[in-house]
């Protein structure tokens, strides 16, 4: 589904330099994935799409001083061809639910083992929804 | 007597001089003296007052001193005065006899002399004093008798009435009456009494009433009559006593001293029917004692509820903060798991990729703890029993690692799970709660063992329930301890290291899933602890595909994102999900906001075949919204929720949530 040639570009939100640094790490050992820069301040997020125009966004729920949800409505409404992914360590229905319906492509959790991260990533690049594994047996329980 | 009553004295002459002389004569004595100078006079003086002595001359012309005397006597008002002749004329016997005839008392001789005047005068005037004062001392003396002998008779009057109405009265009281005399023994009850018990006086009288007083309340009775009766003390008290009718009526008998002055003379009892009252009092008594009863259970409840409610607290305490660390760890742990993905991928010599994969090893294991330190939370949304669907084999992968952490390192834990099981009813953190205090105790159990053992196990259990054991080769339970160890604040352990709350905690949580415990244990074998577990309901159309070719459904949507949705909601709904097929091969297509070409084109696609939906995300105008088979999905189309409003119309079944194909 992604149209752009060449590897997918990743734009990373976290405020935890350990984890934006070990991914940008990972990243140079994927081929058909391009580390398009960390930013950890909301506020700058916006920016840095409209910069980089990255094919992914990976973003963390937890961002002091800024609803992570309302940015990925924003994001999304601005960019159609930039997908958010949230990306946490909480697992709630409720998170999934908003970050779904703010335009999300997917919901990780940050204890995922890291090859099907990686994939995860590249999924969403393709154009699917992805829900890591934990994300949804609790999205599903929620539905049924 | 310091003051005499003065008295009247008349003096009768015709001769004023003689008159005034006598009055002279008389003045001294300190009486009343009255004039009159003929008979006339007198008489008029007589008919005024009540004279004492008349001193008259026997000769006056017209009515002389004999004929005034004969009129004096003749009247009875008079008969007491005192009636004096005074004659200046030698008077012969015969006169003086006349005279005493008439009524004289005395003569006296002119000429008088003073003292003998005054000496006669004075017995006289004292005679009628005296004689005065006896009479009206006799007439109040009569008097006082009258008015004494008529109160007597009124008294008299009084009691006879009294008498009467009294048992005028106590007959026609609703209340039964009885009498008592000094000697305790009854000598009369009214009509109401007898007709109460039905028995005649001879039989009631003396001690007869005590054959109609129930037994078991005789004793008590006569015991306190006998004492009040000894004190002289007003008593009541209640008894049965036999009606005519055979049945036995409650009675309250108020009873009280009699006295006429101060003579004791027995006792009244007046006695009323008090039977539904003491029915009611004994009703009221038994619903308070119920009532009492139901408070003390109700609070025992409510201390073991509170208790249990702590523990739960506690163990969401413990959950909130376990899973927080939980969380963190993961969050570190991500990194340091890239970081290692990193070094692997390059070239390094033998012996340090040995030392990162023993430091992977060591993360991967702290990344399971980490899973299974988030399981003990109880998520307020996702622990619903209903909903909740635990896979076992999936759920040990996340919690061993914090289940081998609770039990002593000389201890192996084993998992044994059966893979054709289907999913549990139950949340995942109330099974990692339930398991992991059921692990604590065998491993208390097993402290000091070296060859300690615990196995959680699975195997399929009565309709629509799975069991699942935790078993230990520990000591064992004695059948006392076997048989209390579910009841809550039951320990063996110090209080200071157990609440004793521990498996009734588990009790609890495996009855709010509608599921059982049992334990059985023998002792120097070991303890197994069975739970039998609902099974989720949808969970029995998950396990397989639904059989045959999966239906193909053609997704024809313009938005990325949503079509991303929608493809992803009908995979997991079991479709072959297609975007490029020729749409005669599908089932189901879905279309965003069609134009007019492409809604003819759906209209003609579901029209060829019942079977057929067409699936519409937008706005669809005129009478294509009443078709059953075509589903209108209007904006704005939250994905969240596309999942569910998908498989309603698409899948009534509930396969969604099966695992992905």
């Amino acid at each position: 589904m992604n149209s752009r040639p060449g590897p997918l570009s990743v734009l990373c939100v976290d405020d935890n330099e350990l984890v934006a640094g070990a991914l940008g790490q990972r990243f140079k050992h994927e081929p058909t994935l391009r580390w398009a820069g960390w930013e950890s301040d909301g506020s700058r997020v916006r920016g840095a799409v409209e910069r980089l125009r990255p094919d992914v966004v990976l973003m963390d729920i937890d961002m002091p001083g800024m609803d992570a949800f309302a940015l990925a409505a924003q994001i999304s409404g601005e960019f159609p061809g930039v997908r958010v992914v949230m990306f946490s360590g909480h697992v709630q229905a409720g998170y999934i639910e908003r970050a779904l319906d703010s335009g999300a492509w997917g919901y990780l959790s940050k204890n995922e083992d890291t090859a099907t991260l990686i994939e995860s990533i590249r999924r969403v690049g393709a154009g699917e929804i992805v829900l890591s594994r934990e994300a949804e047996a609790v999205h599903r329980r929620s539905l049924v | 007597m310091t003051h005499k009553e003065r008295v009247n004295i008349l003096l009768v002459d015709d001769q004023p001089s003689k008159l005034l002389s006598l009055e002279a004569i008389l003045a001294d004595m300190d009486e009343n003296v009255i004039k009159a100078s003929n008979a006339d006079e007198a008489l008029k003086h007589l008919l005024s007052h009540d004279i004492a002595v008349v001193l008259v001359d026997v000769c006056m012309p017209g009515m002389d001193g004999f004929e005034l005397a004969e009129m004096i006597r003749g009247h009875p008002r008079h008969k007491r005065t005192a009636i004096i002749f005074i004659s200046a004329v030698f008077l012969t016997d015969a006169d003086r006899l006349k005279g005493y005839d008439l009524g004289a008392v005395d003569y006296i001789p002119v000429p008088i002399i003073p003292e003998v005047l005054r000496a006669k005068v004075a017995i006289f005037a004292d005679l009628f004093r005296k004689t005065d004062q006896l009479e009206r001392l006799n007439r109040e003396l009569e008097s006082r008798v009258q008015q004494r002998t008529a109160d007597l008779d009124a008294s008299w009057a009084r009691l006879r009435d009294s008498e009467q109405r009294f048992r005028l009265m106590a007959d026609s009281a609703p209340t039964l009456v009885w009498l008592a005399g000094t000697d305790k023994r009854c000598n009369w009850f009214n009509k109401p009494w007898l007709a109460f018990t039905g028995r005649a006086m001879e039989q009631e009288i003396g001690d007869g009433w005590a054959a109609g007083v129930h037994p078991e309340d005789l004793p008590r009775c006569l015991d306190i009559f006998t004492s009040s009766f000894d004190e002289r003390r007003e008593f009541k008290m209640e008894y049965r006593l036999r009606r005519y009718d055979g049945q036995y009526r409650w009675i309250l008998d108020h009873g009280i001293p009699l006295y006429s002055g101060a003579e004791f003379t027995g006792y009244i009892g007046s006695c009323i029917d008090v039977t539904d009252q003491v029915i009611a009092r004994h009703s009221m008594e038994r619903q308070q004692s119920l009532l009492e009863e139901a408070v003390k259970a109700r609070t025992e409840e409510l201390a073991q509820s509170n208790a249990r409610l702590r523990v739960s607290e506690r163990m969401a305490t413990i959950g909130t903060l376990a899973a927080g660390l939980g969380h963190d760890m993961g969050n570190l742990l991500l990194p340091v798991r890239l970081r290692l993905d990193s070094i692997e991928r390059e070239p390094m010599p033998e012996q340090i990729r040995e030392d990162i994969g023993a430091i992977r090893t060591a993360a991967e294991y702290l990344q399971r703890l980490a899973g299974s330190l988030r399981l003990l939370t109880i998520d307020p949304q996702g622990e619903a029993v209903d909903d909740a669907a635990t896979e076992l084999a999936g759920w040990w992968l996340d919690a061993e690692a914090m289940l081998r952490n609770a039990l002593p390192r000389s201890v192996t834990l084993v998992g044994d799970f059966d893979a054709s099981l289907p999913r549990l009813r139950i949340g995942k953190a109330s099974l990692t709660q339930i398991i992991f205090n059921l692990v604590q105790n065998a491993g208390t159990a097993l402290d000091g063992h070296t060859d300690g053992r615990v196995t959680i196990s699975s195997r399929p259990g009565p309709a629509g329930q799975a069991r699942v054991f935790v078993e230990d080769n520990g000591p064992g339970m004695s059948e006392e301890v076997r048989s209390r160890c579910l009841e809550p604040f039951f320990t063996t352990k110090t209080r200071a290291m157990s609440t004793g709350l521990g498996l009734a905690l588990v009790n609890g949580l495996v009855q709010r899933c509608g599921g059982g415990i049992k334990v059985h244990s023998t002792p120097g074998l070991g303890t197994r602890v069975e739970l039998l577990v609902p099974v989720a309901a949808s969970s029995v159309s998950l396990c397989a595909d639904p059989p045959g070719k999966r239906d193909i459904a053609l997704v024809s949507v313009r938005d990325q994102r949503i079509g991303a949705h929608v493809r992803s909601a009908l995979e997991l709904m079991a479709f072959d999900v297609r975007c490029d097929a020729a749409p005669m091969d599908a089932a189901v297509w879905v279309i965003d906001s069609p134009d007019h070409r492409q809604m003819s084109d759906l209209r003609r696609f579901i029209a060829e075949h019942d079977s057929r939906r067409g699936v519409v995300l937008g706005e669809v105008k005129g009478s294509d919204a009443d078709d059953p088979r075509l589903v209108v999905i209007e904006p704005p189309i939250k994905p969240s929720t596309l999942l569910k409003r998908l498989s309603g119309v698409l899948r009534p079944e509930p396969a969604i949530a099966g695992s992905r194909p």
